[in-house]
């Protein structure tokens, strides 16, 4: 009975024609070769077209091809300069990719400082909450001269403002505006009130106020600056003010950014701006690299 | 010298010890680019550029075959012209007023019309129909037979040059083979007798 040769069967034949077999794949042919006459037939008609292609005639070469110092010289630049490019544009793609998701992904974008934004830092933190706020203490002994060029100062009608006014709380809290009238100007500092007396509750969904020091001992002015004073080495990085246990005690929140979030509507990002510049330039790159190319083939 | 010695002052940079070396193996080059382009002008060109690259290239040489590893770099070169015509197919050369299409199969424009022997005729039209079953092959089953059953290489040369696993090698050779024959088997009547297949022999 002839069964119908596979194709793993016709690999075998044509590997046996040419002696590549190990010796259990040998056996398996030549019994395959004695059981079934398609298997030797199909062998011998392998064995016939080897031979015809054995005895092709071999063309005779036209010329050495032997070669010259100038012919392996060649320059080879646009070679190597065609991979770097691509690199490059690859790169330059992956930079603008990861500007316009950085952007995009909700807690990754940045936003731009603006000079509304409160200087005054406000760091709460679980239980005690600690606020720091710039400020220097009074000097008992002795005021900074104060320079008035061209007589002495108008009242702040300006842009800017001065800064926060705070009744009740020693002068050196109050800034440089409690030398001056009310600052009428736009954007002017925080105005602090420091009450003893707690503030009355707000309702639901209100922000929840930090309490601050009622009692604030100024610390000595040592050094001899004009202005501010130096302190103590053990005392320097430390927090001017540690809290007291009034949860009760106020203290008002950062003022809303109206204003910032007007301005921002009209600005764009440099983000925006660099991942736009940088798919810019992975196109470039990509369309140089495929000019080369074309040039070269 | 031997081919080791002539190899090592080339790795060294030696241009005249490897143009030795270009001399002993460019007939094998040639035919491989030849009866893979099936165009004298286009085998040479790959022929002149897989030696170039060879020279450029010693130093990645690891040993083994070097006869293989230089049909590897004809083989590349070869497949590169191959992708450049794909890319840029080109018209052929035609008389301008076609009167029958015989003159496409075998263009008599271009025939040499000065007398020839018989035998000489018979072994041009037989390798003629060689190569045109060759080029009917998939370019990937084309490269393995012609370096086995032209070139004469083993199996495992075959696998550096065509950088294909054994495996493959004797999968792509088999099928190729079986390809050939069933081409071959029509033109029978141009095979010496001890060549023919099937009953075109038991007929003689």
């Amino acid at each position: 009975m002839t069964e119908q040769l596979n194709s793993r069967d016709l690999i075998l034949l044509s590997a046996y024609l040419d002696g590549e077999l190990d010796p259990r794949e040998k056996a398996r042919v030549e019994a395959l070769l004695q059981s079934n006459p398609e298997a030797k037939e199909t062998f011998e008609s392998l064995q016939k077209t080897r031979a015809v292609l054995r005895n092709a005639p071999l063309r005779k070469v036209p010329r050495n091809f032997t070669l010259s110092a100038a012919t392996v010289q060649q320059p080879r630049r646009s070679y190597f300069l065609i991979p770097a490019l691509r690199f490059s544009s690859v790169l330059a793609t992956l930079m603008a990719v990861w500007m316009f998701v950085s952007q995009l992904l909700p807690g990754m974008a940045t936003r731009p400082m603006t000079a509304s934004e409160p200087m005054m830092e406000l760091q709460a933190v679980t239980g005690t909450e600690t606020v720091r706020i710039m400020a220097v203490p009074e000097t008992p002994q002795e005021t900074p001269p104060v320079v008035y060029w061209g007589g002495p100062p108008a009242p702040a009608m300006g842009m800017g403002g001065g800064g926060g006014t705070a009744p009740g709380c020693p002068d050196a809290f109050c800034g440089g505006a409690s030398d001056y009238p009310p600052a009428n100007g736009i954007g002017g500092g925080l105005d602090l009130e420091f009450k003893s007396q707690a503030m009355p509750e707000s309702g639901a969904g209100s922000i929840q106020i930090n309490p601050v020091p009622t009692q604030i001992e100024p610390l000595p002015l040592e050094g001899s600056g004009p202005i501010l004073g130096v302190r103590q080495p053990e005392e320097q990085g430390k927090n001017l003010f540690t809290p007291h246990s009034n949860p009760t005690k106020p203290v008002p929140a950062p003022l809303p950014s109206a204003p910032q979030s007007q301005q921002e509507r009209g600005m764009i990002r440099p983000a925006w701006l660099a991942g736009a510049g940088f798919a810019i330039l992975a196109l470039g790159l990509w369309l140089l690299s495929m000019l080369l190319k074309r040039k070269i083939s | 010298m031997d081919e080791a010695a002539l190899i090592q002052d080339a790795l060294h940079g030696d241009l005249d010890a490897f143009n030795r070396l270009v001399l002993a193996y460019q007939q094998m080059a040639f035919n491989l680019a030849y009866r893979m382009l099936n165009d004298d002008a286009a085998a040479e060109d790959a022929t002149q550029t897989a030696f170039i690259s060879a020279y450029r290239n010693i130093r990645q040489y690891r040993g083994g075959s070097f006869r293989a590893w230089v049909m590897r770099m004809v083989t590349n070169a070869c497949y590169d012209e191959l992708r450049r015509r794909q890319r840029r197919p080109t018209v052929a050369l035609e008389p301008i007023h076609q009167e029958d299409d015989e003159e496409i199969e075998s263009p008599a424009w271009l025939a040499d019309h000065n007398p020839q022997p018989d035998e000489e005729v018979e072994t041009r039209e037989l390798e003629q129909a060689i190569q045109h079953c060759i080029q009917d092959l998939p370019e990937e089953f084309r490269a393995v037979v012609i370096l086995v059953d032209i070139q004469g290489m083993d199996y495992n040369e075959v696998s550096q040059a065509i950088g294909k696993p054994l495996g493959t090698i004797k999968s792509r050779l088999a099928r190729a083979r079986l390809r050939l024959r069933d081409c071959l088997s029509g033109f029978a009547e141009l095979l010496p007798a001890k060549f023919r297949l099937g009953k075109e022999a038991e007929l003689q």
